[in-house]
């Protein structure tokens, strides 16, 4: 094959018009022949003039390529280096994996506290339905509950007890006959359970500040109680 | 869109091991990669940086490229990923001027870059470079301007360009391959051994 063909093969190559067999062939003789290679350049700053990008990255004094060139001579084999990214995509996939497993195991636990809770609340004497509790003492302060931050909003309990201490561990008739002993026993008890919850539940670590207002309103909660009392 | 099989054929290399096929694919997209990152980098200089490390991106991660794209569709997103996190990093960590001596070497060498990127000299170069590009076009008779124009410039497949010129599908390759033959021959006066010597233009 004749030099001009060549080159006209390497044209057709450049442009991504050369048939996969030929394709092959041309790559082959390129990759040897630095008088090619040289073409291959020449033809990417003709296409780059037409179009009036820029020119410097094949100035001698940038060279751009030859940079890129420096840089890959000290990475390491492909082959190696493909492995790692895979094992590497591999692991962070299993980072997300046990992280959502154990996001998961937070909100199940979370939800087996509230409904524990909702059930010992309801078979307690002298308080209403759990849906009757809630709307009762969540509704008037909507203010309040648009307060805390969104990542709280998984676990209602945090939310009631944030916004509305006051209402939700006192009776709304608030006239010495309507106390109950074993109603305040609950609050006791209940703030206990709520506090264990909290810490113990994996995505409190999560959740910026949510830790802190439960805290502040289990403890309004007490002092509350013990004045009350 | 047809495969490309020059890309193909040079990534399959370079997945293979094959760092000097990744050379070739260097070469040929060095300076529309320039131009892309310059969108986001105004500095010329930043933005070789930049393109510099596009590529060594794409080296890194091209054993995960299928061809489901154009090879230059995904060297494309790397590069905006890579000059988009070049502007974070430059605005979380801002250049301090209080320059202790373990960063004199390196501050010197990029002023240094960035002195070679921009002088006059270099100006100087690339508009010749331009000048004597656009003059042979110009000079070239208009079958072969209209067909490496309709390529260079709209991007067009040779398939296209034969429907456009009504002629065959190998007299548009020639034709090109002819416009290009000729353009280099300018250049070739204007830059003594040539615009294409072989070590000079890496």
């Amino acid at each position: 094959m004749s030099e001009q063909e060549q080159i006209s093969q390497l044209s057709a190559l450049f442009d991504g018009e050369l048939p996969r067999d030929q394709a092959e062939l041309v790559i082959r003789r390129a990759l040897k022949d630095p008088a090619l290679r040289a073409a291959w350049s020449r033809y990417s700053l003709i296409g780059a003039c037409v179009r009036g990008e820029p020119l410097a990255a094949a100035l001698p004094q940038v060279d751009l390529a030859a940079r890129v060139r420096t840089r890959l001579a000290s990475e390491p084999e492909l082959s190696a280096a493909g492995k790692a990214d895979a094992d590497n995509a591999a692991a962070s996939a299993n980072r997300t994996s046990l992280w959502r497993r154990g996001a998961l195991g937070g909100a199940i636990a979370a939800s087996v506290a509230l409904v524990s809770l909702v059930i010992v609340k309801s078979m307690m004497p002298g308080t209403g339905a759990p849906a009757e509790l809630t709307a009762q003492q969540v509704a008037p302060q909507p203010a309040a509950v648009a307060t805390v931050p969104p990542q709280a909003t998984p676990a209602p309990l945090l939310v009631a007890r944030e916004s509305a201490p006051p209402s939700y561990t006192t009776p709304v008739d608030d006239s010495p006959g309507r106390r109950s002993a074993p109603l305040f026993n609950y609050v006791a008890a209940h703030n206990d359970v709520a506090v264990s919850a909290v810490r113990l539940a994996p995505l409190s670590s999560v959740m910026g500040g949510g830790f802190d207002l439960t805290q502040d309103a289990v403890e309004m909660s007490a002092a509350e109680v013990g004045a009350r009392r | 869109m047809s495969v490309d099989t020059g890309d193909l054929g040079l990534v399959q290399r370079v997945q293979k091991g094959d760092k000097t096929a990744f050379d070739l694919l260097v070469r040929k997209y060095q300076h529309k990669v320039v131009k892309l990152v310059t969108r986001y980098l105004r500095d010329p200089s930043e933005a070789e940086d930049v393109a510099q490390e596009a590529f060594i991106k794409a080296y890194r991660a091209i054993p995960q490229f299928r061809g489901d794209s154009a090879f230059y569709t995904w060297l494309y997103r790397i590069a905006i990923n890579t000059a988009k996190n070049a502007i974070v990093s430059r605005d979380r960590n801002p250049v301090e001027f209080d320059l202790d001596m373990q960063n004199v070497e390196e501050s010197n060498s990029m002023q240094l870059r960035l002195a070679d990127s921009e002088t006059p000299e270099s100006l100087l170069q690339t508009e010749e470079i331009r000048t004597t590009v656009n003059q042979a076009i110009e000079a070239l008779p208009e079958d072969l301007r209209t067909a490496i124009v309709l390529r260079e410039l709209e991007g067009l497949s040779y398939e296209d360009i034969a429907q456009a010129m009504d002629c065959p599908v190998g007299t548009v390759r020639s034709r090109i391959f002819r416009a290009r033959e000729a353009i280099d021959r300018r250049l070739s006066e204007v830059f003594e051994g040539g615009l294409g010597r072989t070590e000079e233009l890496g």
